[in-house]
This record gives structure tokens, C-alpha cells and sequence, in this order.
């Protein structure tokens, strides 16, 4: 195809482009590239606001490297890096829980039965909770009678605007500024919060269970988890071999989504009490011994098969399976000390205050702002862009609603799907900094601590600002190399 | 308006055919979880102090008092009018000139194009953390510190916007603005006459991106303004954190307020965004 | 694939300008608004000038710059308009808008900005316009100097003084029928005397546990045991001592065991807001603490919430008594357009305007030490319930405060962080006493390793106090006496003081 702007020489080409490119470039130049240049070269130098700013002015000396192995050699560097790791393994649910509620929100727009839907909404939302406000001084009951006629009220503006009330109740997290969201959170996580009275109830209803059978809990759970998770991870395994049978999957995609099953395997070792050596090495053995089992057979179907073949289906696949597995061995670790505890009764955890629970307390926040996101809305508009043609082709081949989603909606998803993984690799590395200022301050012993907030702390409260700068370019290094895998997978699944 | 154009409604009416009453259960459960905190948040903002920290959602008694109290602390108007303007121009300028810039980089043939592209993404890859003191650094010699346009600017010119029209125009098929070039267009012509209408959904999408971002930017403003008149909103909002402990609940009532303007805002762009996603569903 | 369904937008023919009218018209209306509120900025041109005081925006702190404008008349000084910017308090925006020249010109520094920010050279050293104009260390008490004084140089004045004791709810221990503590106590009748309370204030069901103490302070019990943060030259973190097993497993069982103070988690649960201090005082007042540990200042919180029967005794500990000595210091921005009214400020807190004021509000002791011995200080008529409190408080600045331990080697913010995180670690049970002493040891002696190869100077200050601690470890040794020079660290010097450790001093 010949492209637009083919014609003319070269010359006259980039002239163009770089005109349209101008006034972007110009701003992008002058507020991003200069600190960002600024920002490199610091992490070469022995830079300390204590030493070098515009009252002492010692000479600045450059140090090489010697800021990036000093890096390696803190005590609690990896520790940091693997909570950002950590707390990235929520990024599947979160793409999933915005694509979900993509797809559901597609399926109810239909036409508004009024223009004015909106308008009427409001009214009988403002009319409600004057209503109720009314009413004050009522307690528990008061509650749920909010939530019913917020229920009921959303339901009938749901069906007079034709869905986009709906679109605008799962936008809502976005609509709280930052640090408000944060405090907000920090208050439904108090332990005697609200989410916990919420909980109460349901826990002890579950202790009591648990309490009446108890050998089934202490060795049923971790069982069923665990046989749950070998059947996950031998299926994938299967699959993989299967694609590598059928070319449809090449090295590159094979090898990958072997090492993202390695994740929770390793992780569950880690949890085991087996040492950081084996947790990693063992794993990661077993991809090397898989690999090459699978890559020495024979194919089927003859060699012509890209290297990256099936990149994009195995590691969408691979990122639904990693934190399924990570549950399951959270399960199979901590499932059989459920009736000691259960005993005693369960108690609410102490969210952000317990170590173990402070990590997946804070997923849980991102899943609940993820789903009703920004992302929620580009899979909204990409949603709307796949031609029709494709299912009503699909329905005459009487396809089932996953093949329909597996064969249509998500290959055409890719380019939408390509860009918030790009976004949310990018967010995620550098994210947790307002989070940890506000909510944790890092702790419980370190366990939010991402790698933004010790490069806050390096930065700001201890001014070394080369070193900072040194720990900002290793992330910068991690997110760069992730972008570009995700470019490679994302590129292709784009032009499939 | 759509029903004029019958064809591009089915692009959804295909799937509404499926919706039944769970599917409405579904929605109605979600939207509450997603309401649940800020119900909270409303309720809280009705409490005293020390009613503030009990496991309880409702107040004892609903204490509209608190929403004049947080007047008579803050300017509460003030900080939201610099807000609203404040992300209002960062808005414009990042939708205008990353409109052009994508154009540039999806639609326009030049040597080198990707390579640049590419560079631009990266620059998103770098925590901004670390580009603060050298930031902070540029605006003092700019003469920025303590002013509007030290809050606009650096915000104005992102890769984001960029990166996400790009993505967006790159759907767009070849096949129009070949048509226009044939015609004799130039490439401003097709580029606002041709591309920027049919990437209205994009440019919609970019701007409340972009305006909800800014609205609720925290660490950069509150490091670069002085001046009390000129801070935007969740700067002021500081106010109620004093020595003594947190205003929670003269807080949650300024963030329950905080939020409606950004409600209506959403509300009036959803419309265009609907629109805009019904008409521009075309892909190459 | 979907080229047949082409372009819409042409067909559309009012469709294109309405997205670039509405473009527009944002655009004008955006100019208007911005316009509006540039010029409803109010203007600060005033005839004389103004000069801004980072601090918190309360009654007290108004009263201050109204005392400030007062004095400057009185002392027919050029009138300046002292301004409270309370917006500016957060530390990173102190300290970028410092190091980048637009700080304001006095500000209060807190914990690790102490440190830090004197460190970069933005405070100005005030240590000649002291001796010029009366607000040397000798104006306030001696033992306060180590925290505003940095190698001998003055970078600040006190604006109150004091230690931190804990305060005794009264009516607490009476409701459970448990004797109240005494002045000094041990390690061995505070765990005694906490689990008879604990005991007797929680039945078996309760279901909101009530504490002893909030906290403990364990820098205190280590250096009532003879162990400081750092070695006399504060070269080397001592923290790895037994003596810090010791202390970390007792604050481990007192936690952990005894409940008789809360844990992070514990008190994660009772935190009523997200910034921790509110919360305490309230749970002190319900009766949720039998005592908090905090300074004088106290009082300005709890008595507007009611009238409470107090008392102030000492932190429980073995060994040498001590107390944590602290001031609020206050220090003058570097770049500060206004110099010499802002060094004026430091001043005005030696004089009578300001001590008196201090004394009256009871924000913590007026830093001139002889403003705490008035009748309306001991004895404030309109608040009886707490006579004899001031008395211990002013009692135990002269004698038993000390300012805690600083290394020139590392901040202490690094030292807060690494003793807290640890400390938090072994009392959750992933460590023992005696891996967390370790750690924080080697952690902060890798600090100190770190600090030092980077930077020339120190490492030459270092070497020269390695020497001489090699000479006190010799002289301690052979049981010979020690020059005081020699000793850096304020703990040090006081315990060998108590302990003749030291050579004979010239009487100044």
C-alpha cells in the first residue's frame, strides 16, 4: 500500500513531519527531554544535595558505575524489587476486570428511551438521598436502605440511558483526587472499618464451618488447591507442547510462557521455607529441562512456524494463569492452618498493618480503581470499533460466546490491549510512590516499599540524588526492556 | 442522531440483543461496590470528628454544618477554579499538540519517524520522581516557581497523548486521505479535515484522560506553588491535615464537593465520547 | 477488512465544525476564566517588608507574630511584617524550593530536616549574630546546644525546650484500682506494675484492649544501660550491642506477651486519622493509655478537651536515668531576601515578649531556662489539675535531658528508618532480638562506609575521630580519664560525666 506522504523526496517528507511534530516537540524538549538528560548523567555522578546545590558548590565527580553496584549491594534493593514485582502481578486482574466490564457494559447500550436520561438521574438521585438525608439518625438499617435505592435508582437510569449511567457509576474512583482516594482507603482498611464489620459476619460464619469439619479443612484445602494448580500447570504444559506440535507456537512464545509458570511455582517454593536459591533455581531448571523437551520434538505439521509465533495468545494466556496459581499456592501454603485459626475464630486482617496482607491489600484498591478506569474506557471505544461483519459471520458458524471472544473480540482487541499493557507496565514499575507517602510509609517492615518510594527516600530525605537517579535508570531499564517485548508481541498481534 | 444512519447502530445492537435481567443484576451489583466508598465518603462527610474513626457508616445526626465549615477553612471555590482552569489548559494544549504529533508519527511518511517515536515512548519509562529537582530546576530559572503557567506547561507536553492518538489514527483507513491527497489536499487539509474529525472518539478519550489526570495532580503543584490563591484543589485540601490530627470528616465533605464538578464534566464529554464511538467506528 | 464501511464523518456535514467549535470555545472560555483569576490574585505590596514563617497556623503561632511586631516596636527596631505560611510545611517542598533558592525565609525544622537541611548550607549560619545579639547557646539550657549547633556552628535557636516524659492519667489508674507509678521506676516494676494493669483493665472479653503505655522510648533504655546509637566519636553505630538484644527483647514481650503496649498493627487499628498523633490523646483521654510518652506540649491539645487529672513521671528504665531532650528549633533561610529581620526572630526568642508567652500557652518550656520558674508557669491558676507537672518537666530539662545521639556520618533519618523497620520486623516475629541488633548495626555502619568514600571532608573528619576513639577505647581501658573534647556524642559526655570518667574540666 502506498503509503500518504510518499510522494515528495525524502527531504521534503521529514520537513513535514517534523512541522506536525513541532509544537509537541518543542514543550516535550524544553520540560521532559532536558531533565531527563539532566537526570542521566546524574546517575553517574557522586551528586548529594548535600554537598552540591547552589550554597556549596563542591566539585561534582563522576563515579561510573559505581552508584548502579552499590544499588545491588543495599540490603533491601531486591527486597523493593520484588514488591514492585509483586504488586505488578495484579495487572492481569486489573486489565481483566476493565475488559470485563467493557464487555458488560457494551452488551446493555442500547438506545437511550430519553434524551434526557441523564438529567432524570440526577434528579432522582439528588430526590433520593435528599429523601434519606431526611431521615438522619437512623443506623445500620439506614445504610442498606441507601444502597437499595441507589440499586433501584441506578437500575431504572440504567434502562432510560441506555447504559451510560453505568459507564459513569464504574468511572466514579477516577473522579477522587489522589491522596483523597488513598485516605479514603486508609479508612475503609482500619481494621474496626468498614470493610472489616463488613467481614466480620462472613468470617464467622466460615469459622464455624470450618470449625464443624476440621481435617477436611486442614488438609482439604491445601490439597484441592494444590491439585487445582498441578492441573493448571500441567494443561498449560500440554498446551504448549500442543502448539509446538501444530506450529503454531514458536520458540520465543513457548520458552516465555514456560518462565511466567515458573512464577508461582517458585513463589510457592519461596513460601515453602526453601531458600531464595532454590526458589529461583529450581524453577527455572524446570523451564530449562521443558524446554528443551518440548523444542527436540518433532513437528508435526513440518518447521514453518515465526520464531515469536503465538507470543500474543500464550502470554495473554499466561498472565491469567500466573495469579490464579499465585492464589492456589497461597492456598496450599496457608490452607491448613485455616482450623487452628478458625479455632480461635478468624479474625478480620489487620489490612495495612500486617505484613503479609498489606501487598494484596493494596492490589485490592488497584483492582477496584482499575475497573472502572481509563482502560475501561479505550476498551469501551475499541470494543465499539470491531466491525459487526465478524459476529454475525461467527453466529452463522453458530460459534459459543467464548469462541466468539477467544476468535473475534480479543484478536481485535490486541492494539487496545497492547497499549494499556504498555501503560500499565509503565505505571506499575514506577507506581506505589503516593500510595506508600500516604498510606504505609512503606512498611510494614518494608513490605509496600516499592522502588519509587526508596528513590523518594533516596532523593528527598537523604539527598543522594545520583544514587536516586541511578535506581530511577534501573527501572527505567526493566520497564524499557518489558516495553519492548510488549512492543514485539504487541506489533504482531496488531498485524495478525 | 444515529438512528439516521442505521448501519452503525448495529455495531452494538448486535450485542444488546443478549442483555436480559441478569445482566442488569450484574451492572447494579458492580456499580455498587464501585459507589460503596464513596457512600461512605458522602456519609462521612456528614459526622463530627470523633465520629469519624467508628466502624459505623451512618452519622448520628446529619451534620450539614460541615459543608459551610469547610468554606470557612479553605476558598474551596478558589482552589477549584484554579483546578478547573489549570487542567483546563493543560488540556487543550496536550490534545491540540499531541493531535498534531500523532499525525505526524501515524499518518505522515518521514525517515527516521519510528526511531523518534520510539524515543518518546521511552521517555514515559523514567519515574518522574527523578526529573523533579532538575524540573524544579528549569522552572527557577524560568521565572515559573508560584505560577499557573509552571503548572501547565510541563504537564502540557506528555508522550501520552501522543502515544494514544497514534494508536487511534493508526485504525483510520489509508484509503480517505489518499482519496484527499488525490484530490489535492495538503497535509494540513487532510489533518483537519480529514483525520481530526474521524478521531473525534480518540480526541475525547485523550481529554478526559488528560483533565482528570491534572484535576487531581498533587505532588507537582504542591511543590511548585507558594502562593495560597493560586493552589489547586487537592493542594488545598492539605488544609485539613493539621498538627493535631485530620479533619476527616470537614475533608471528606471537601472531596465530596470536589467531585461534582467532575461528574458533570464526565457526564457532558460522555455524550461526545458515545457519539464519538458510534461514528468513528471504522478500522482498517 | 472493514473498508466497507468507510467514513462517515463526510456524511456528516455539521459533525466537523462542532468539535472544533467546542475546541474553541473552551479555549475562550479558558482565557477569560484564567484571566479572572490572574488579576483576583491578591497583590502582597505592602511599604514595609515581609517576611514568612514556615510553621503550623494556630492561635499560638498568631499570638507569636503578634508578640514579634510588639517587640520590634518596643525595641525601636525597622518595623517587618512577620507572615505564618503554614502551606509551605511539607518536607520534600522545603526542601526542593530551598536548595533551588525560593525558600522562605524563617522555617521550623522537624526530626531529619534538623540534620539534613543544615547539612546542604541552605540555613544560615547565625553563630556570629548569636554572640552580636544575645542568642548563643548559653542563653538557653546547655544540654539543648547539640541540636541546633553542628560542628560548632549555630544554626538556630530553640523556640521552646523541654524532655519527654509520661504523662499518667490519674483517672485511669484509680478506675482499675492500680497504684500509680513513682517518679523513677525500673524496667522490672514498670513490666510488674503494666501487667497488673493490663490485667485489671481487661477482663476476659473485652473487646477493645486497653494499654499501659503507647510506647516506649528505647533509645532512652538503651542509654540507660550505657549503650548510645553511636561509639563516643560517632564513628561507628553501636547498635549491635548485646545491651540492644536485651532492650529489644523486652520491648518484644511487653508488646507481644504482655500487651502492655501496642504494636504497629495494634495501633494501626486505633489510629483514628491517617498523621497518628491526634489519635493518641484522644485514647489517653478515654482511658485506651494509662500514660503517652510526650513532651510539655501536650497540654496545649488536652486542655481544650477537658480537664484531667495529670501527673508527668519518668520513663521507666535501669541504669542511668536520662531523659530525651529536644527544642523546637527555628532556623533562618540562607537566601532569605530579609536577612536581618529574619536573625531578628531568633532574638525576639530570648526576650520576655516571647518566653512569657511560652510559658503561658505551656507550648513545651520558654527556651530562656529562668521564664520556667514563675508562679503562672509552676502553677497556672486556671488549670489546677495539672500543678506539678511543669515542675518535673523544667526539673528534668536541667537535669536528666539529653539531645538524641547524631552522627555527622549519617542522617538520621536513614538511622529512624533502619532502627524502626527492624524493630517493627523482630516485635512481628521474622527476626530475633538478636538478628534485628545486628542488622541495624551492620546496616548503619555500611552507611557510615557509604557516606564517607564519597565524600573527601568527611572521610578526613572521619579518620581523625577513628584516632581518637582509638585513644578513648585505650584510655577507658586502662582506667585513665578522658578529655571532654574528645567526646562528640551528648550521651557520651553526660554519662562520663556522672561516671568521673572524665578529665578535670575548667570551670568556664
Amino acid at each position: 500500500m502506498s503509503g500518504l506522504g510518499k510522494r515528495g523526496s525524502p527531504r521534503r517528507r521529514l520537513v513535514s513531519g517534523i512541522a506536525f511534530l513541532l509544537p509537541n516537540i518543542l514543550g516535550f524538549a524544553a520540560f521532559t527531554l532536558v531533565p531527563l538528560v539532566m537526570s542521566f548523567g546524574i546517575a553517574f555522578t557522586d551528586w548529594d544535595t548535600l554537598r552540591h546545590n547552589i550554597f556549596r558548590h563542591e566539585t561534582l565527580r563522576f563515579v561510573g558505575f559505581e552508584n548502579f553496584s552499590w544499588l545491588f549491594h543495599h540490603p533491601d534493593f531486591l527486597h523493593y524489587l520484588g514488591n514492585t514485582f509483586f504488586l505488578m502481578l495484579g495487572l492481569p486482574f486489573a486489565i481483566a476486570g476493565s475488559l470485563g466490564a467493557a464487555l458488560l457494559l457494551t452488551r446493555v447500550s442500547h438506545r437511550p428511551v430519553a434524551r434526557r436520561g441523564a438529567f432524570i438521574f440526577a434528579t432522582l438521585f439528588l430526590t433520593g438521598s435528599g429523601l434519606l438525608l431526611r431521615m438522619g439518625g437512623m443506623s445500620q438499617v439506614g445504610v442498606w436502605f441507601i444502597f437499595g435505592v441507589l440499586a433501584a435508582v441506578s437500575l431504572v437510569a440504567g434502562v432510560l440511558t441506555g447504559g451510560s449511567v453505568y459507564r459513569t457509576l464504574f468511572y466514579l474512583p477516577n473522579f477522587t483526587a489522589g491522596v483523597a482516594t488513598f485516605v479514603l482507603w486508609k479508612k475503609l482498611y482500619n481494621p474496626s472499618g468498614p470493610i472489616n464489620a463488613a467481614l466480620g459476619p462472613v468470617l464467622d460464619g466460615f469459622a464455624s464451618v470450618v470449625r464443624s469439619a476440621p481435617d477436611l479443612f486442614s488438609w482439604g484445602v491445601p490439597l484441592a488447591c494444590g491439585v487445582v494448580a498441578a492441573a493448571l500447570t500441567l494443561w498449560q504444559l500440554w498446551r504448549l507442547r500442543q502448539h509446538w506440535d501444530d506450529a503454531t507456537a514458536g520458540p520465543v512464545s513457548v520458552v516465555s510462557g514456560l518462565l511466567m509458570l515458573a512464577v508461582p511455582v517458585g513463589l510457592q517454593l519461596h513460601w515453602l521455607g526453601l531458600s531464595a536459591v532454590t526458589a529461583v533455581g529450581g524453577p527455572l531448571g524446570v523451564v530449562l529441562i521443558g524446554a528443551v523437551l518440548i523444542l527436540k520434538r518433532p513437528r508435526r505439521w513440518g518447521p514453518v512456524c515465526a520464531r515469536d509465533a503465538g507470543l500474543s495468545a500464550e502470554i495473554a494466556l499466561a498472565l491469567g494463569l500466573v495469579p490464579l496459581l499465585t492464589l492456589l499456592a497461597v492456598g496450599v501454603t496457608w490452607g491448613s492452618r485455616l482450623p487452628a485459626l478458625a479455632a480461635v475464630g478468624l479474625p478480620a486482617p489487620n489490612w495495612l498493618g500486617d505484613y503479609d496482607w498489606a501487598k494484596p491489600a493494596i492490589m485490592i484498591m488497584g483492582l477496584w480503581a482499575a475497573i472502572g478506569s481509563n482502560n475501561m474506557i479505550l476498551y469501551l471505544a475499541g470494543l465499539s470499533n470491531i466491525p459487526p461483519e465478524l459476529y454475525e459471520a461467527a453466529d452463522m458458524d453458530g460459534a459459543s460466546p467464548l469462541q466468539r471472544f477467544w476468535h473475534i473480540t480479543w484478536p481485535q482487541l490486541a492494539p487496545v490491549t497492547f497499549f494499556i499493557g504498555v501503560m500499565g507496565v509503565i505505571y506499575g514499575l514506577q507506581g506505589g510512590f503516593e500510595m506508600a507517602r500516604v498510606m504505609t510509609k512503606g512498611g510494614p517492615a518494608g513490605s509496600t516499599t516499592t522502588l519509587s518510594y526508596f528513590i523518594y527516600i533516596e532523593g528527598f530525605e537523604t539527598g543522594r540524588l545520583g544514587y536516586a537517579s541511578a535506581a530511577a535508570w534501573v527501572l527505567f531499564a526493566l520497564v524499557f526492556i518489558l516495553s519492548l517485548l510488549n512492543f514485539r508481541f504487541g506489533n504482531r498481534s496488531a498485524n495478525d | 442522531m444515529a438512528e439516521t444512519h442505521p448501519p452503525f447502530r448495529k455495531n452494538t445492537a448486535h450485542q444488546a440483543q443478549r442483555s436480559g435481567p441478569w445482566l442488569s443484576l450484574v451492572l447494579v451489583a458492580l456499580s455498587l461496590l464501585m459507589i460503596a466508598p464513596f457512600v461512605w465518603m458522602a456519609l462521612t462527610s456528614f459526622k463530627t470528628l470523633s465520629e469519624s474513626s467508628d466502624p459505623e457508616w451512618m452519622p448520628g445526626a446529619f451534620r450539614w454544618g460541615n459543608y459551610p465549615e469547610v468554606f470557612k477553612i479553605i476558598p474551596f471555590l478558589r482552589f477549584a477554579a484554579n483546578s478547573l482552569v489549570i487542567a483546563g489548559w493543560v488540556t487543550v494544549l496536550q490534545v491540540f499538540t499531541s493531535a498534531l504529533a500523532a499525525f505526524s508519527f501515524a499518518r505522515l511518511e518521514w525517515p527516521g519517524r519510528d526511531r523518534v517515536f520510539f524515543l518518546y515512548l521511552a521517555t514515559m519509562m523514567l519515574p518522574g520522581l527523578v526529573t523533579l529537582i532538575p524540573t524544579f530546576q528549569l522552572m527557577v530559572r524560568m521565572d515559573m516557581v508560584d505560577t499557573y503557567l509552571g503548572l501547565v506547561l510541563p504537564a502540557a507536553f506528555g508522550a501520552f497523548g501522543t502515544f494514544l492518538l497514534r494508536q487511534f489514527m493508526l485504525g483510520i483507513p489509508r484509503a480517505l486521505d489518499e482519496a484527499a491527497e488525490i484530490d489535492g489536499a495538503s497535509k494540513w487539509q487532510i489533518f483537519w479535515d480529514v483525520i481530526l474529525p474521524l478521531s473525534r472518539p480518540g480526541l475525547v478519550t485523550l481529554a478526559i484522560f488528560t483533565f482528570m489526570g491534572n484535576f487531581q495532580s498533587f505532588f507537582w503543584p504542591l511543590v511548585m506553588m507558594k502562593t495560597v490563591d493560586k493552589f489547586p484543589l487537592p493542594v488545598g485540601l492539605m488544609f485539613f491535615d493539621t498538627e493535631r490530627g485530620q479533619a476527616t470528616h470537614l475533608l471528606m465533605a471537601a472531596v465530596t464537593m470536589s467531585v461534582v464538578p467532575l461528574i458533570i464534566i464526565f457526564v457532558l464529554l460522555q455524550k461526545q465520547l458515545i457519539r464519538g464511538i458510534q461514528l468513528g467506528g471504522v478500522k482498517g | 477488512m472493514a473498508s466497507v464501511r468507510l467514513n462517515p464523518a463526510p456524511a456528516e456535514p455539521n459533525e466537523l465544525p462542532t468539535l472544533k467549535r467546542s475546541f474553541l470555545i473552551s479555549v475562550a472560555l479558558l482565557s477569560l476564566a484564567s484571566a479572572l483569576l490572574y488579576w483576583t490574585v491578591p497583590g502582597k505590596r505592602t511599604d514595609i517588608p515581609v517576611i514568612y514563617w514556615v510553621t503550623q497556623d494556630d492561635e499560638n503561632k498568631r499570638a507569636t507574630v503578634a508578640a514579634f511586631h510588639q517587640w520590634l516596636a518596643d525595641e525601636h527596631l525597622p518595623a517587618v511584617k512577620l507572615r505564618i505560611d503554614n502551606t509551605n510545611q511539607e518536607p520534600t517542598k522545603k526542601l526542593v524550593q530551598g536548595l533551588s533558592g525560593v525558600g522562605s525565609d524563617i522555617m521550623d525544622l522537624y526530626g531529619y530536616e534538623a540534620d539534613l537541611f543544615p547539612a546542604t548550607g541552605m540555613i544560615q549560619d547565625v553563630t556570629e549574630d548569636a554572640k552580636r545579639l544575645g542568642f548563643s547557646p548559653a542563653a538557653t539550657y546547655p544540654a539543648l546546644a547539640p541540636d541546633f549547633i553542628i560542628n560548632g556552628r549555630q544554626f538556630g535557636f530553640p523556640r521552646n525546650a523541654g524532655v519527654s516524659l509520661n504523662w499518667i492519667n490519674r483517672e485511669t489508674f484509680a478506675k482499675y484500682h492500680v497504684p500509680e507509678p513513682p517518679m523513677r521506676w525500673t524496667m522490672d516494676e514498670f513490666e510488674a506494675l503494666g501487667k497488673k494493669f493490663v490485667a485489671a483493665a481487661n477482663p476476659p472479653g473485652t473487646r477493645e484492649r486497653i494499654y499501659f503505655t503507647n510506647l516506649v522510648p528505647r533509645e532512652q533504655l538503651r542509654r540507660g544501660l550505657g549503650l548510645a546509637n553511636y561509639n563516643e566519636t560517632c564513628t561507628r553505630c553501636t547498635l549491635d550491642d548485646p545491651r540492644n538484644v536485651q532492650i529489644l527483647e523486652r520491648v518484644r514481650r511487653w508488646t507481644v506477651e504482655d500487651h502492655l503496649i501496642p504494636s504497629r498493627e495494634e495501633g494501626e487499628a486505633m489510629a483514628a486519622d491517617i498523621s497518628g498523633d491526634g489519635s493518641m490523646f484522644s485514647h489517653f483521654t478515654s482511658g485506651r493509655f494509662a500514660m503517652i510518652y510526650v513532651g510539655q506540649w501536650a497540654l496545649i491539645i488536652l486542655r481544650p478537651r477537658g480537664t484531667f487529672q495529670l501527673r508527668a513521671v519518668e520513663p521507666a528504665m535501669d541504669g542511668f536515668v536520662n531523659t530525651d531532650m529536644g527544642g523546637g528549633a527555628v532556623s533562618v533561610y540562607a537566601h532569605s531576601k530579609h536577612l536581618e529581620a529574619s536573625i531578628r526572630f531568633l532574638q525576639f526568642l530570648t526576650s520576655p515578649h516571647f518566653n512569657n508567652l511560652i510559658a503561658r500557652i505551656a507550648d513545651g518550656l520558654p527556651p530562656v531556662p529562668k521564664y520556667a520558674e514563675t508562679e503562672e508557669f509552676l502553677r497556672p491558676a486556671a488549670h489546677p489539675n495539672e500543678w506539678g507537672t511543669a515542675a518535673v518537666f523544667a526539673e528534668e530539662a536541667r537535669t536528666t535531658g539529653i539531645t538524641m545521639s547524631k552522627s555527622p556520618f549519617v542522617l538520621q533519618s536513614i538511622l529512624y528508618r533502619v532502627e524502626k523497620e527492624l524493630t517493627e520486623t523482630m516485635v512481628s516475629g521474622r527476626m530475633t532480638a538478636a538478628e534485628a541488633a545486628k542488622a541495624m548495626g551492620d546496616r548503619l555502619n555500611a552507611e557510615i562506609q557509604l557516606r564517607i568514600d564519597h565524600d573527601p571532608a568527611l572521610r578526613k573528619l572521619y579518620d581523625q575521630r577513628v584516632a581518637i576513639q582509638r585513644q578513648i577505647d585505650a584510655r577507658r581501658a586502662a582506667g585513665k580519664p578522658v578529655p571532654a573534647a574528645w567526646i562528640n556524642d551528648p550521651f557520651h559526655l553526660a554519662y562520663y560525666r556522672a561516671h568521673g570518667w572524665l578529665e578535670k574540666e575548667a570551670k568556664p
